[in-house]
Parts: structure tokens; C-alpha cells; sequence
């Protein structure tokens, strides 16, 4: 398992603080909005105290209208109303009331129509008739009302009335052809091109009618700008329209209110300047509204009452009264942060206080520069610092800067300048979050590294179990390991430890093994066919080989046993097969002769490879430069192994035929030499048992070697199939046959056989089936070799006779007699 | 920091063979004696496998992680687990088992950490004063500290070689560890108990007093005086000399 690189704590820590700037940049709407909302909760906690009185609204309520009528009024109503309110001294009248079309007034059409008629009879050429005409037209004029509200507003000078204007559903370009008349045009306050842009542009104005335009003292726009959530927290100070550009109508009202004229209103870059102050605005001209508390913060007088004289007229004096519909279903409502509802011309008597009493609340320029620093600063804090610290000593300073920031925040509030909390502090959140989350994680990560580390473990085992040997351990580790390239490798490198070792089917589990994770690893699937042919064929060690031998494949790793390298096969016997081995430690050849186990009973296998060992490790104490040197011995899964002195020779079996006898004189020195080892092991109190020529070697030097002392006892009992194991008892001694305690003397018997095979080309003892051959080899004497080979020394016929006595006592009774027999046969067959 | 150091192993006058097996690299800074038990030739198996798991497992590991007292424990607990499972697995490695104790060096932070299990130790000389640095996992360490027997007593004690713990002998191991800083000159001898029950603390400052600038020498004559005294057990003796 690999664990991915290592991304540094910071790196999260920047990438949020990189996301937060963005999403500050681009404003993201659900942020923007909890910013607003948090605007509202510190609007709540730190709004301003209202000081002083100086704005009535005269509501036109639900009373109102129950009593004087359905809406609309005749406008004399009003026109009263802004008499009574003249003649009490108000100093600034606002009225948010559109009056953009004539009033339709019941029975002036009925005498226009009826004047018409009358000037078009010809009738009013009379006395009688113009004095009529003027009736009707005095008539006319009590009828109409808009020219009674018109003269009231020019008479009073201190009326203030709405335009409208209406956006473009796209954003798109106007062009400044849009005309308006000289009476809306003087309402406009001076601009330039450069910071017009910043400014809404409108599409359509709705103005008063002329005769209302003329008279009022200034005009404002009375559109509302609510923010995306509904709730109004602003004002936009002017819209532009043509060339002209309008400040809103608590704007004009404040203006008139302090006696500012429209010339000295101009926009600077932090807002609105009123000729010796500023009104702070954001980019879009819009300025904060500070409210003053959730309703009702202004004195509000009913309509009605006012016209029925039931207030006391100094309650207006010299204040700034507006006049607006309150009455359910018709004023206009507005959401602001303290209420969802509220009326838009409280909304308005707001701004104008807050114009009266300079009281803004400013996002300042740099407010947006500040949030940027702010983001960034924490999160270099969160991503540098939080990584070093605990989850817990992280979570103090968490959220002790957080609390600190919006203690900060609020503060900067209460002095009514407003800077975001929202991003600085949600970026705190997220980088402790991620970085504490990441810490959590990263504890489940080494949860997974320490399973690494038992990967790692696991390996180091393996590894260690394989360079001892134990294959089947090593692949146990292994086993345990995810399929990466390297544990492939390891995992592939065993299983030729395994091929070395000719155990196919285990190898072949291990391609098996690898093939899970990748089938083509390498050329295991070439390896597998191989291996599965090997087993099913039964040519290797593990399969139930008839042979019970090994052989070697084309292609396969060089098989080992122990530590020899198998070079070839020699020859196979009866007790297994033999291998020409290569020692790689010191590079020497080896002769490796090997005892299958496989079909002993597990139950004697142990005491059966004591004895092995046992009679092998006797063995390899024979030095003797007649006998063949064992150098080691050993044991593997299923076979018992001896490494020995590798000899260029041959065995005596190529001279035993009746074409290829050796001379005489040559088969006696031969057989004395073998005396000489037998002696030797005699004395040593090792007896070989199976003394035959195929045991006996003759190097090219004439020098003869006796092999495989002590392996018959291991042969016989290790294998056991029938037929196999006893081979031919043709070299047998009598006392062997019989299944007696066999000594020395049992060799040299078996010796003597020999030596008759080599004289005369013919065995001693024969017989068409082995219990003959027992059977005479107990009860027969062998026939004289002169009746076999006429030509040999009479001499001779004693020494076999002697040598091939039925009873041990009767025969040489050392190797030494023997040869010391051998010795006068050849001198006298030399004389 | 620069390293001298000496590592030597003695069969002693009474074994047959050596059961010890040490393993001294200055470069990977491993410095480790164990000491094997167990019959035939099983006790060597186990302190050889020993120290083939820690020297491979550390020089891996070292080329991944910064040496620490987790690393030298864990790679000391796997060698617990090849021992553990050889000797399960193979019926003349039944009980084999050994100590092992010595020291992993951390360049980097000028320090080295001290590992055990079992009997073997690791003492400090520094300023002609003598310091056991490991707590001998063995009885008579554990009655010691309990109070039950005296210092006298434990040096007489029949049991002393009986161990509470050793590398193989149950499926998993406590390794004691602690870190020391490497100050120059101080001196660091890795022992098996060969060397430590038979030469006295007195003596081993003495020797190495008398031989300051030749560690060879310092090792060999540690060895003829345990030899000397005795020669009870497979004396290894490494010797570790900082330089900075």
C-alpha cells in the first residue's frame, strides 16, 4: 500500500483561504447573505437612540380612510391638509403621494360637456349666456380639485413630492436622449459623465403633473432598493435619468429640511456631499440606513385627525413632516433588519433623521481591503500556526480569534462603521475544521500506516523465513501483503526458491498468488503451464511420482536440494535417484544421492530420518582413500538427501559380463582394494550391507571407491513398495537372506559374490525368481568358477570357496585376511 | 558525531559453541548484543535471527522513517515474531530464545536510544563512573526492585539466570526503551551476561580507565578477565565511543 504524498496542513489552509478570498470577490450569494444578516443582528444590538423630534408623519391610516373614504381622496383633502400644515408652521412638507395623472373628478366631464355644447349652440353670444358660460365655469372650477391642491402646494413653497422611475429587466445601455420637461429638470442636482456610471440608470420617469411639478419645492425619487433578501438596509441616494441625475426623496426632504440647495449636492467618491457633509455611500451610491428600532420610532399623527383640527397645531412647527399611506392593503411596506414590516415612510423619516443627525453608518472604502487582510491574515494564521498546536489548544485559539474578531467587529459597529465578520470568521472555521478534521484523518491514516508497518513487518519476516529456508513461513508473510510491484517481485522470487526446491505445486500456488493481482506478471503463466504439466506428469517431488525421482525441466530454475545446485541426473537406484550437484559455496561437484520418504507412514517418518542421519553422520566419519567421502547430509520436505564425493569412475557392473571380463590379476587387485575399505569401516564398526558392484568404483587410475556404506538399512526401511525395495538378493550373505544380526563377515561374503561375478561373467547364486535365488544362496554351494571359466588359477576356486562360506566363521573373518588371501593368490598366480 | 567502537564475542572456557551474536554498524548507528538459549544449536539460531531481523528490518526502514524508540522497538518485536515462529515450526528450535540489547544512534538529534530485552545490558561510562542504562529482564532484577532480596543476595542468588523475558519465547514482547543524549567521550558498553555476572562494575572501569585510547584492548582484556573469573558463558563485548 502506498501512501499518497504528504499535502502539507498549510497547503490546506491556503487553498480554503484562496476559495474565501474568491468567493469575497465574486460575492457568493448565501454568503453575502449571512453577512447581511449578521449586519442585522449587530443593527439590532447597536442601534442608534433617536434624538430629539423633529419629523412628524402624518399617516394616512385605516382610520383615515374609514372616515373620510374609499382611497382616492378628492386632492382637495390633501390640499387641506397641507394648508393646515403651512399655516402651523411645518418647515418642510413631504408628500409620497404620485399625483402623475388628473384627478377624474365626478360632474367635471358633465359641464365640460355641457359648456361645450352651450359655446357651440351659439347660445353664449348672449348676455344671458355668457353670464351662464361663467357659471359653469366657476362651477367647473370648484370641481376641479387638482388645480385646488396645485394652488395650495405653489402657495405653500414647502411641498415636496415623488417621481418614479422604472429599470430596464436587462442591464443596457440608455442613451441620455431622454428629455424631461424645464419643472422636473430643475430637481436635478449637478453630475459629471465619470460618475454617472456608478449610478442606476433609469429607463422611464414618472413625474407629477405640471401643475403639481411647478409649485412643489423639489422632487425625489421614492423607488426602493431592497437587498436580495427583501429586507431595505440602504437607500440609493440619486438615479439617474437622461442627463439628469435625482437624489431620493428623504434626500430632497433632508436637503430642503437644512436648506442645502440642489447645486451645492454633489457625488464625491465616498458618497453623497450635502455642502458641508458627506453622506458615506458604497460604490452604487447606496447609503446605509441606520435605524432607530423595530416600529413607531417616529410620531405619527392620523390624516383624519389632522383635517378634523384634533391636533394641536405646535406639534408641527417647524419640523419636517411627511405625509404617506399607512392603511392596510394600500401604504407601501418594507422589510428592515429589526421588522419584516415596516412602512416605507418611516423608512423614510429615517434617512432623513439620519441626515439631520449625521448619523451614518459607513462601510468605508478600504472596508473591502480590510476583509481581504483579514481573510488572508487568518488563514496564514490557521494553516502555519493551527497545525502545530493540539485539537485542543487549535480549538482555544480558534475560537478565541473568532471571539476576538467579532468583539472587534461589534465595537467598530457601535461606531457605526460596518466590516465583514462573515468571511474572516467562516474561514476560521473551515481551516480549524479541515486541519482538525485533517489531524482526526490523519490519525485514521496511521491507522493505515501502521498497517503499513505491519506490511513492512511482514516483508522483514518473510524475507528473514526465506533466507533460512523456510519457504512455507515466508509465504505465509508474503501471503499477508497487498499485490504491489515490489511484493510481487518478492513473492515471484520465492516461488523459484520454491521451483529450486522442486516442489511444483507450491511454486505453482505462489504464480497462482500473483496471478490475482496481475496475471502477466512476468512469465508466470509460461511458469504455471510448466509447473502444471510437471505435477500432472508427476515428474516432480509432491506428485505421486512412480520414480519417485526428480528430473529437470527445460527452462526452470536450476533445482536445488540443501544447498546444492542440481546439475544433472546421474543414474537412478533403487534407494532413489542421483544428481550431479554443485556445492556454490565452494564451488565443488557433488555426487547427491537422494531417499524418498514419501510413502512412509508419518507416524515412523521421524525415527526413520533419526536413523538415517544417524547412520549417514557414522558414515561420513569413513576417511578413507577407498571409500567414497560423504560430505553432508540432509533433509527436505520429503526426501532425505547425501551429498558425497563426485567420482569420475565406473562401477564394477560394466565388467561382469561374460564379453568384458577384466584379467585376473586386475579383478583380484580391485577386489583387495575393496577388502582394504571394508576392513577399515569393519574396524570403525560400520558394516555396509549391500556390497555389490554397482557400489564399488574404479577411478581411472585403477584406484577403487566403496560407496553407499550404510545406506541399504536406510533404503529398506524408508521404502517399502513392494519389489522395489529389496532389489536383487543375489549379493546377499546367508545371514542377511535369513534376516539375521549381520557383521563384517556378511560384506565380505558379498564381496566374494562379486569377486566370483567378476571372474567369471556369471552369478554364484541364480534363479528364476528371488526365492531361489534365497534359497540357494542358504542351502547351495556356489559351483566351482573352473566349471564357468576353464582358464583360471586352480588358486582362485579356494579363495572364492573360502570367501563365500555359508557360515560366517568359516570365511575371512576381517577385510584384511581377506586381502591378505588376495595378495598370495596373486603372487602365486604371478610364480 | 563520530563513533569509535570495538565489537568482540568469546565462546568462554566452559561452552562448546557460541550462542551469541552481535552486530555493530556505525553507519546505520546499530550497536546490538544478543544472547542465545535454547539446546542444540537452536540458541544460536535464535540470537543470529535476531540480529539478521533487527540489522535488515532498521537498514530498510531507515532509508524511510528517522530513527526513533518506535522504530529500534518494532523492529526488535518482528525479530520477537521470526524467532517465535521458527521455533514453532520446527520441532529441534522448540524453546530457543534470546536477549538482545544495545543502542540505535540518531544523529540528527544528537542522541541514541537504548532497547532491551532480557539479561544482556547496556551500561554508560561517563567521568570515571559506571551506569547501567537497561533493567535486566530476570528475577532477580524484578526482586530487586521489589525489595525482596538485597544486592548481595542477588549476587549469590542460584536463580540469576533465570529471565522474565526473551526474544521467542511467546508471541509477543515488551521492549524497554528510552533515549540518552550523546554527550562526547561518554562511553557505551553492550554486553551479554557472560561479561556482566562475572567481571565487577569496579573492575570493567578500571579496564577501560587503563585502555582509553585503545577500545581493542579495552574489549580484549574484558574478555580474559571474564574468562578469568570463569569463563562461564559466551563473553561479547561492544564498546561504543562518541566523538563530537
Amino acid at each position: 500500500m502506498k501512501i499518497s504524498p504528504k499535502i502539507p496542513d498549510w497547503s490546506i489552509g491556503i487553498f480554503f483561504t484562496v476559495l474565501l478570498c474568491s468567493f469575497y470577490f465574486f460575492k457568493v450569494g448565501f454568503l453575502e447573505t449571512v453577512e447581511l444578516k449578521s449586519f442585522d443582528l449587530r443593527m439590532r444590538l447597536f442601534h442608534p437612540q433617536k434624538q430629539g423630534d423633529s419629523i412628524a408623519i402624518i399617516a394616512i391610516d385605516d382610520e383615515s380612510i374609514a372616515k373620510i373614504g374609499r382611497w382616492p381622496w378628492p386632492r382637495t383633502k390633501i390640499a387641506e391638509a397641507i394648508d393646515w400644515l403651512d399655516s402651523a408652521g411645518a418647515k418642510v412638507i413631504g408628500v409620497n403621494i404620485l399625483f402623475s395623472e388628473p384627478e377624474e373628478a365626478a360632474g367635471l366631464k358633465a359641464f365640460e360637456s355641457l359648456e361645450d355644447k352651450f359655446v357651440s349652440s351659439g347660445l353664449s353670444e348672449t348676455e344671458k349666456g355668457k353670464s351662464f358660460l361663467s357659471e359653469i365655469g366657476l362651477l367647473k372650477e370648484g370641481l376641479d380639485r387638482d388645480k385646488t391642491l396645485a394652488a395650495s402646494i405653489m402657495a405653500s413653497e414647502k411641498v415636496l413630492l415623488p417621481v418614479f422611475f422604472n429599470f430596464p429587466e436587462r442591464k443596457q445601455t440608455f442613451s441620455s436622449n431622454n428629455e424631461v420637461p424645464e419643472y422636473i429638470a430643475k430637481s436635478t442636482i449637478p453630475s459629471d459623465e465619470a460618475i454617472l456610471a456608478r449610478t442606476p440608470t433609469a429607463s422611464d420617469m414618472i413625474w407629477p403633473l405640471e401643475l403639481f411639478a411647478m409649485g412643489a419645492h423639489d422632487l425625489g425619487h421614492a423607488n426602493r432598493f431592497p437587498d436580495p433578501d427583501g429586507i431595505s438596509r440602504s437607500e440609493m441616494t440619486v438615479i439617474t435619468y437622461g442627463k439628469g441625475l435625482y437624489t431620493s426623496f428623504p434626500i430632497s426632504v433632508a436637503a430642503s429640511t437644512l436648506g442645502i440647495p440642489r447645486g451645492n449636492i454633489m457625488l464625491v467618491p465616498s458618497g453623497l456631499f450635502m455642502g458641508d457633509f458627506v453622506i458615506p455611500t458604497d460604490r452604487e451610491m447606496r447609503a446605509l440606513i441606520n435605524y432607530y428600532g423595530p416600529q413607531e420610532t417616529f410620531s405619527y399623527y392620523s390624516f383624519y385627525d389632522l383635517i378634523n383640527g384634533k391636533i394641536d397645531p405646535a406639534a408641527f412647527k417647524g419640523k419636517t413632516v411627511l405625509v404617506g399611506i399607512t392603511a392596510l392593503g394600500l401604504g407601501i411596506v418594507e422589510a428592515s433588519p429589526f421588522s419584516p414590516v415596516f412602512p416605507s415612510i418611516e423608512k423614510m423619516a429615517t434617512v432623513i433623521e439620519n441626515i439631520l443627525t449625521r448619523d451614518f453608518i459607513t462601510r468605508p472604502q478600504w472596508a473591502e481591503l480590510f476583509g481581504y487582510g483579514m481573510i488572508i491574515f487568518f488563514g496564514l494564521v490557521t494553516s502555519f500556526l493551527l497545525p502545530r498546536a493540539g485539537a485542543t489548544i487549535g480549538a482555544y485559539i480558534g475560537i478565541g480569534m473568532i471571539s476576538v474578531y467579532t468583539v472587534v467587529i461589534m465595537v467598530v459597529f457601535s461606531k457605526r462603521v460596518w466590516l465583514d465578520l462573515t468571511y474572516p470568521t467562516l474561514l476560521l472555521v473551515i481551516n480549524y475544521t479541515a486541519i482538525v478534521s485533517r489531524k482526526y484523518l490523519m490519525v485514521e491514516k496511521e491507522k493505515t500506516l501502521a498497517e503499513y508497518e505491519s506490511d513492512e513487518a511482514n516483508k522483514l519476516l518473510g524475507l528473514t523465513f526465506q533466507g533460512k529456508g523456510m519457504l512455507d513461513l515466508a509465504f505465509e508473510k508474503f501471503k499477508t501483503l497487498p499485490l504491489t510491484g515490489e511484493v510481487k517481485g518478492l513473492l515471484y522470487n520465492l516461488g523459484l526458491d520454491f521451483e529450486r526446491k522442486r516442489m511444483a505445486s507450491k511454486a505453482a500456488m505462489i504464480y497462482e498468488h500473483i496471478a490475482i493481482g496481475d496475471k502477466d506478471y512476468k512469465d508466470i503463466g509460461e511458469r504455471l503451464s510448466k509447473l502444471k504439466s510437471a505435477v500432472n506428469t508427476g515428474i516432480w517431488a509432491g506428485a505421486k511420482a512412480s520414480a519417485g525421482g526428480t528430473a529437470i525441466i527445460d527452462g526452470m530454475e536450476k533445482p536445488t536440494i540443501g544447498r546444492y545446485e542440481i546439475v544433472k541426473e546421474l543414474g537412478r537406484g533403487a534407494m532413489g535417484v542421483v544428481y550431479l550437484g554443485v556445492d556454490p559455496k565452494i564451488n565443488r561437484q557433488v555426487a547427491i544421492k537422494t531417499v524418498y520418504f514419501d510413502e512412509v507412514d508419518p507416524e515412523t517418518l521421524q525415527s526413520i530420518k533419526d536413523r538415517f542421519f544417524r547412520e549417514a553422520e557414522s558414515a561420513g566419519k569413513l576417511a578413507h582413500q577407498n571409500i567414497v567421502t560423504i560430505y553432508d547430509v540432509g533433509e527436505e520436505t520429503d526426501l532425505a538427501y547425501i551429498a558425497m564425493e563426485l567420482i569420475e569412475g565406473k562401477t564394477l557392473e560394466g565388467w561382469c559380463k561374460k564379453n568384458s571380463l577384466l584379467p585376473p590379476k586386475s579383478v583380484l587387485m580391485v577386489i583387495g582394494q575393496v577388502c582394504e575399505a571394508l576392513d577399515f569401516a569393519h574396524k570403525n564398526g560400520i558394516v555396509h550391507r549391500d556390497i555389490k558392484p554397482a557400489n564399488i568404483m574404479v577411478l581411472q587410475k585403477g584406484v577403487v571407491k566403496v560407496t553407499d556404506f550404510g545406506i541399504a538399512r536406510i533404503q529398506s526401511a524408508s521404502h517399502t513398495r513392494t519389489g522395489v525395495v529389496m532389489g536383487t538378493p543375489s549379493y546377499m550373505s546367508p545371514e542377511q537372506v535369513a534376516g539375521q544380526k549381520v557383521d563384517g563377515r556378511s560384506d565380505l561374503f558379498s564381496l566374494g559374490v562379486v569377486l566370483y561375478e567378476l571372474l567369471t561373467g556369471v552369478k554364484p547364486f541364480k534363479g528364476d525368481s528371488m526365492a531361489t535365488v534365497m534359497f540357494q544362496i542358504t542351502t547351495t554351494n556356489a559351483p566351482d568358477i573352473r566349471e564357468v571359466r576353464t582358464d583360471l588359477h586352480p588358486i582362485l576356486q579356494s579363495l572364492i570357496a573360502k570367501a563365500l562360506a555359508k557360515k560366517p566363521e568359516d570365511r575371512f573373518q576381517t577385510g584384511k585376511e581377506f586381502a591378505n588371501a588376495i595378495r598370495v593368490c596373486l603372487s602365486k598366480m604371478a610364480g | 558525531m563520530n563513533t569509535q567502537y570495538v565489537a568482540k564475542s568469546d565462546v568462554g572456557n566452559i561452552r562448546k559453541t557460541n550462542e551469541d551474536s552481535y552486530y555493530a554498524d556505525p553507519s546505520t548507528g546499530l550497536f546490538i548484543v544478543a544472547d542465545g538459549m535454547g539446546g542444540q544449536a537452536a540458541g544460536e539460531v535464535a540470537s543470529q535471527t535476531t540480529v539478521e531481523v533487527i540489522k535488515n528490518g532498521l537498514s530498510d526502514w531507515l532509508s524511510k522513517y528517522q530513527p526513533s524508540q518506535e522504530l529500534f522497538a518494532k523492529a526488535i518485536r518482528v525479530a520477537n515474531t521470526a524467532v517465535y515462529e521458527m521455533a514453532r515450526s520446527k520441532a529441534g528450535m522448540k524453546g530457543m530464545g534470546t536477549t538482545v540489547t544495545g543502542i540505535l544512534l540518531d544523529k540528527n538529534n544528537d542522541c541514541y536510544y537504548v532497547a532491551n530485552v532480557g539479561d544482556s545490558r547496556v551500561y554508560r561510562i561517563r567521568g570515571g563512573k559506571i551506569e547501567q542504562l537497561t533493567v535486566d529482564h530476570s528475577l532477580v532484577a524484578l526482586q530487586l526492585s521489589m525489595g525482596i532480596i538485597t544486592p548481595d543476595e542477588a549476587k549469590k542468588a542460584s536463580h540469576r539466570n533465570v529471565i522474565t523475558q526473551a526474544i521467542g519465547t511467546t508471541e509477543s514482547v515488551n521492549v524497554d526503551t528510552k533515549a540518552e543524549d550523546v554527550i562526547s567521550d561518554d562511553l557505551i558498553l553492550i554486553c551479554s551476561d557472560g561479561l556482566s555476572s562475572l567481571v565487577e562494575d569496579a573492575d570493567i572501569l578500571n579496564v577501560v580507565g587503563r585502555h582509553k585510547d585503545n577500545l581493542d584492548h579495552a574489549a580484549d582484556e574484558l574478555i580474559s578477565l571474564a574468562n578469568f573469573n570463569g569463563g562461564s558463558d559466551n563473553i561479547s563485548v561492544i564498546l561504543v565511543r562518541f566523538i563530537t
